[in-house]
């Protein structure tokens, strides 16, 4: 009796994973568990037992239905989880253009170097791009008769509101501005655009930006400075990034260093020229109030521009500039 | 300036090759641009001087920098070298009206010259840096020059009138002929300093020579001219006749009065040993008093401080004495103090910081460790510069492309996005190319923009720019101010890119300030540069100040920048935008039951606009109103002319409980009712 039910079970089993689709999946739900199906049929096998078997049966035959259930149930989800896919989808056709806008490299590239050096503790702050003389000049070292003030050299306000005010050269003014409204110690950046009236050609463009960093505090020194654009090199291009620094001149800091790093250029590690640091002049601090001898401080200005295009091989500083939505979709 | 690597080895005891020279004329500050050999075999670099070495202009400075850090001795002056010799009485007078300008001036006469070509070797140091040998006259003051950076001139006696030099500033429109191929006489500045004889100006102070007193080869008495110049004065005359020269290349950079005798007697011995002569009269000078050599103190522990290395005094001590800073060791509280005699030429070593910096190039900067730790003070977050970020982010993530234009634009367009007294900034210079001004809004740039890519072939763009304008206001101050500013070609449904704008407006005024966008029709009408009725005033919901404009471009504006094609435009303010991120947000919880919606299309007259629908029902405020959204418009012949359907969505809700149908009856017939009352309009299809 039970070699039977066994036998049935195997063999409704093996049927009910032959079902390939509903329809044969209805008829042997109806073969087996329906009204009139072969379940109910063995039920007669009740009626046969001796009274001292039906109870075991009884639980037998129960085990068997629930199972049968279950597969049931099982099978059903399977199959219409399987099911054919709507018709008329095909796959491999390509996406749809959803026409999404663009951030400009530049802005991208500032906003990635803003959050580098936020990461080390460097607040933005901010200035006006048409500046006074004192800001753009006098506060940075510049002396009033040197040629970095020369009308030819800068975009100076005409007109009535001629003299005075020009389109800021570099972003060094901010420096200024960051010593006069906060007292020491202070870690700052500032990034913008600044103006000289150059020609324009493939490397020359008379507007472009910089990023401007510094840091004035007790006991700072080159090695803090250095150590500095390291961290900035090597988490903004990688842990392979390397700086040097060749001794230059600037009148607002001294000593005074060009900085090179080693990035990637198109994939290859190359050594860039990328701006300009040294330790904050004093006549600089001078000009703002800071003691010179309690205080020191370091700068950095590295070339927004210089970095997009050597970063990307682009050889053409004024593509930048023309808005071209084929160049600009690229980035 | 070019230099010859044999030309500087004449200086050291032991020749350094051209690599060796680049390296460590690198190193110290000096980078090679360019380096080849010339036409007669001789190896140069192309060495590139900062501002404040002036000094450096000359292959002996470059042989001491080399010097100083390889160790070898420089050879100077050359043992053969021996005082000119001197005879008779003077024969010329020289008279300085303008010290200030011309500290020193010298003036030496030989006489019994004889003009002709230049040694081998001479020719051979000058053309190796691309020099053009002229004759043993002009080549030994072109030699002095690139030896010892001190520039020189020499005249022809002969044609001096009055035997007599006057340094003097021109008269105006003095005229004068320079020397040079194909020069022209020009007409000199009263602010001009020139060299004159009785009569005229023979020499361009400092700049250049005058062709009228150049020798020739038929020339025999000389007076040679060795003098300093303020370097401002030579470059304003340099820069007002377009005339540049080595010498007021080097005279912008400052030549020290103390170095020119030495350079003077360089010379005359040169010219004796090659053109023959007699040196006559001794000098003839006048200037002011040659100031002492500058002394300073260098304290070795604010070496320490600056650079942040263990150096010791020995070696701070030796890198001033191969500077030839002539160290004096000191001792005094708080450490070791140098006294230092700065040489004449170094006019850049003032302070003590200046010294600081030359110890620090000659030890070198490689020499400056690296830290992979940092000390930092942590910086907290900046909202505002996180909120120019977000803003940045999401008007490109709705399908604008940023673009980055010149803040300097062209007259074209830039006055007509003034407003009523308004005015352009605009810059004192030729060299801005025909794009003078500063522009007033971003809207001309993005307009530019769009019919440059129009002009590529593409269309239905959408761009934006974040950056700063400038104007002068009615009241006559000047006003710099950061925008946003976003344009869209309005392609065939200029409808639909004023949509697409607005919604832009809509969503970023919501993440930034988290409010609603206000919008109405601009209060004296006309936004510059839109047409008037379609100009908008922006603001946020509960904020005071506007936050910009938005409209159509006017049309004549839009073909001024060569596109024919409607432009929906908007302008913000950025300040106002982003004072109050992050926004505080009240939180809603989502409701818990469902809700019943209605549509309504209402006929109206053309002239009404949504915004008067809208507060029509909003002012009903009906009972369990979620939220009113327009849906659509139409217009067709059956409504007339003067007339279009709006059709509305009113969504009711009660937040404990499931509305029926019949609880918003009494609320969609309020809505009916002010329709009807307040913007007169009828509802079709019977709601």
């Amino acid at each position: 009796m039970s070699t039977e039910l066994d036998s049935y079970e195997t063999d409704a089993a093996s049927q009910l994973a032959a079902c390939g689709d509903a329809a044969s999946l209805e008829a042997w739900r109806i073969a087996h568990l329906g009204t009139k199906g072969r379940l109910k049929g063995l039920m007669s096998l009740m009626k046969d037992a001796t009274p001292a078997e039906r109870p075991a049966l009884g639980q037998r035959l129960n085990a068997v239905k629930q199972k049968l259930e279950a597969a049931f149930e099982a099978r059903k989800a399977e199959l219409s989880s399987a099911r054919e896919a709507p018709r008329g989808i095909d796959l491999t056709e390509p996406g749809l253009d959803l026409a999404s806008g663009r951030r400009h490299v530049l802005t991208a590239t500032v906003d990635r170097i803003v959050e580098v050096f936020g990461r080390m503790g460097f607040e933005v702050a901010d200035g006006p791009e048409l500046e006074d003389e004192w800001h753009n000049f006098t506060a940075l070292n510049i002396p009033p008769e040197h040629p970095a003030r020369d009308r030819g050299d800068n975009f100076f306000l005409g007109g009535e509101a001629a003299g005075k005010l020009l389109l800021r050269t570099q972003t060094s003014t901010v420096q200024i501005r960051a010593m006069e409204s906060t007292p020491p110690p202070l870690r700052v950046v500032a990034v913008g655009r600044v103006y000289r009236p150059d020609d324009h050609d493939a490397t020359h463009y008379s507007m472009f930006h910089q990023v401007e960093g510094l840091a004035v505090d007790r006991g700072l020194t080159m090695v803090d400075l250095k150590s500095t654009l390291l961290g900035f090199a090597k988490a903004f291009f990688g842990p392979e990034a390397e700086v040097r620094m060749r001794p230059s001149f600037f009148p607002f800091t001294e000593p005074s260093a060009e900085v090179d790093m080693r990035m990637p250029v198109k994939g290859t590690w190359q050594w860039v020229e990328i701006g300009g640091c040294g330790m904050v002049d004093p006549a600089v601090f001078e000009s703002v109030g800071i003691d010179p001898e309690v205080w020191s401080g370091f700068a950095f200005g590295l070339g927004i521009e210089r970095v997009t295009m050597r970063r990307h091989g682009l050889g053409d500083i004024r593509r930048l500039f023309e808005n071209d939505a084929r160049f600009l979709r690229q980035f | 300036m070019k230099a010859g690597v044999s030309w500087i080895n004449d200086y050291l005891d032991r020749p350094a090759t051209a690599e060796e020279q680049g390296e460590v004329l690198t190193a110290v500050g000096f980078p090679i641009d360019d380096e080849g050999v010339a036409e007669n075999g001789e190896a140069w670099l192309e060495v590139e001087t900062t501002s404040n070495r002036g000094d450096c202009l000359c292959h002996l400075s470059l042989a001491r920098e080399i010097a100083a850090v390889t160790g070898r001795s420089v050879n100077w002056p050359p043992a053969a070298a021996a005082p000119p010799r001197v005879e008779g009485a003077g024969a010329i007078e020289v008279v300085n009206q303008a010290p200030d300008r011309c500290p020193l001036y010298t003036g030496r006469v030989i006489e019994g010259v004889r003009v002709g070509p230049s040694p081998e070797w001479l020719r051979r140091r000058l053309e190796a840096i691309g020099q053009i040998p002229r004759n043993n006259l002009v080549d030994a003051t072109n030699f002095v020059l690139w030896e010892l950076g001190q520039p020189t001139h020499v005249f022809d006696l002969a044609k001096l009138r009055g035997g007599r030099i006057e340094v003097r500033m021109a008269r105006p429109d003095e005229p004068f002929l320079p020397l040079g191929e194909g020069a022209t006489p020009i007409a000199l500045s009263a602010d001009d300093l020139v060299i004159a004889d009785a009569e005229r100006p023979v020499a361009l102070a400092g700049v250049k020579g005058g062709a009228e007193s150049a020798v020739t080869n038929a020339t025999t008495a000389i007076l040679v001219e060795a003098a300093t110049f303020d370097p401002v004065s030579v470059r304003t005359t340099s820069r007002r006749h377009a005339i540049r020269s080595d010498s007021s290349h080097r005279f912008e950079r400052g030549v020290a009065a103390a170095e020119v005798a030495a350079a003077a007697d360089r010379l005359v011995a040169l010219i004796l040993e090659l053109a023959g002569g007699t040196l006559r009269g001794g000098v003839a000078a006048d200037g002011l008093p040659i100031p002492s050599p500058r002394t300073l103190s260098l304290r070795s522990s604010r070496v320490r401080e600056v650079i942040g290395i263990e150096i010791p005094d020995g070696r701070i001590e030796e890198i001033l004495a191969k500077l030839d800073l002539k160290p004096r060791r000191e001792s005094a509280t708080g450490g070791t103090v140098f006294r230092v005699s700065v040489p004449p030429r170094r006019l850049d070593l003032e302070r003590e910081i200046d010294l600081i910096e030359e110890v620090c190039r000659i030890h070198g900067l490689d020499a400056i460790p690296l830290r992979e730790r940092l000390e930092i003070r942590p910086a907290g977050t900046q909202p505002r510069v996180e909120a120019v970020r977000i803003a940045r982010d999401t008007i490109a993530s709705m399908g604008f492309l940023e673009s980055v234009t010149h803040s300097l634009i062209g007259p074209r367009l830039a006055s007509s996005f003034l407003a009523e007294g308004e005015s352009l900034l605009a810059v004192d210079d030729d060299r801005a190319g025909g794009t003078p001004f500063l522009r007033p809004s971003l809207l001309p740039s993005l307009l530019e923009v769009l019919a440059r890519n129009e002009g590529a072939g593409a269309r239905d763009l959408a761009f934006f720019e974040v950056a700063a304008t400038f104007r002068v206001l009615a009241d006559g101050t000047h006003r710099e101010r950061r925008e946003i500013g976003l344009a869209i070609d309005g392609g065939e449904d200029p409808q639909a890119a004023y949509r697409r704008l607005r919604g832009a407006i809509d969503r970023l005024v919501e993440r930034l300030a988290g409010a609603r966008l206000l919008v109405e029709p601009a209060e004296d009408g006309t936004v510059p540069g839109c047409f008037p009725a379609a100009s908008l005033a922006i603001a946020r919901e509960g904020a005071s100040r506007p936050l910009g404009t938005a409209g159509l471009l006017d049309a004549k504006i839009v073909a001024l920048a060569g596109l024919d094609r409607p432009v929906a435009v908007a302008e913000i303010a950025l300040e106002p935008l982003i004072a109050d991120y992050p926004p505080l947000r009240a939180i809603v919880e989502p409701p818990q039951f469902p809700g019943t919606e209605r549509d309504l299309s209402v006929v109206v007259e053309e002239k009404t606009p949504w915004s008067a629908i809208e507060s029509a029902v909003r002012e009903t405020t009906p009972a369990h109103l979620e939220s009113l959204d327009f849906v659509t418009t139409w217009r067709g012949k059956s409504l007339g002319n003067d007339r279009k359907s709006v059709t509305l969505r009113l969504r009711f809700r009660h937040p404990e409980r499931t509305l029926r149908s019949e609880e918003v009856e009494p609320s969609v017939a309020a809505v009916v009712a002010a329709l009807r009352e307040r913007v007169a309009g009828e509802i079709r299809g019977g709601g």
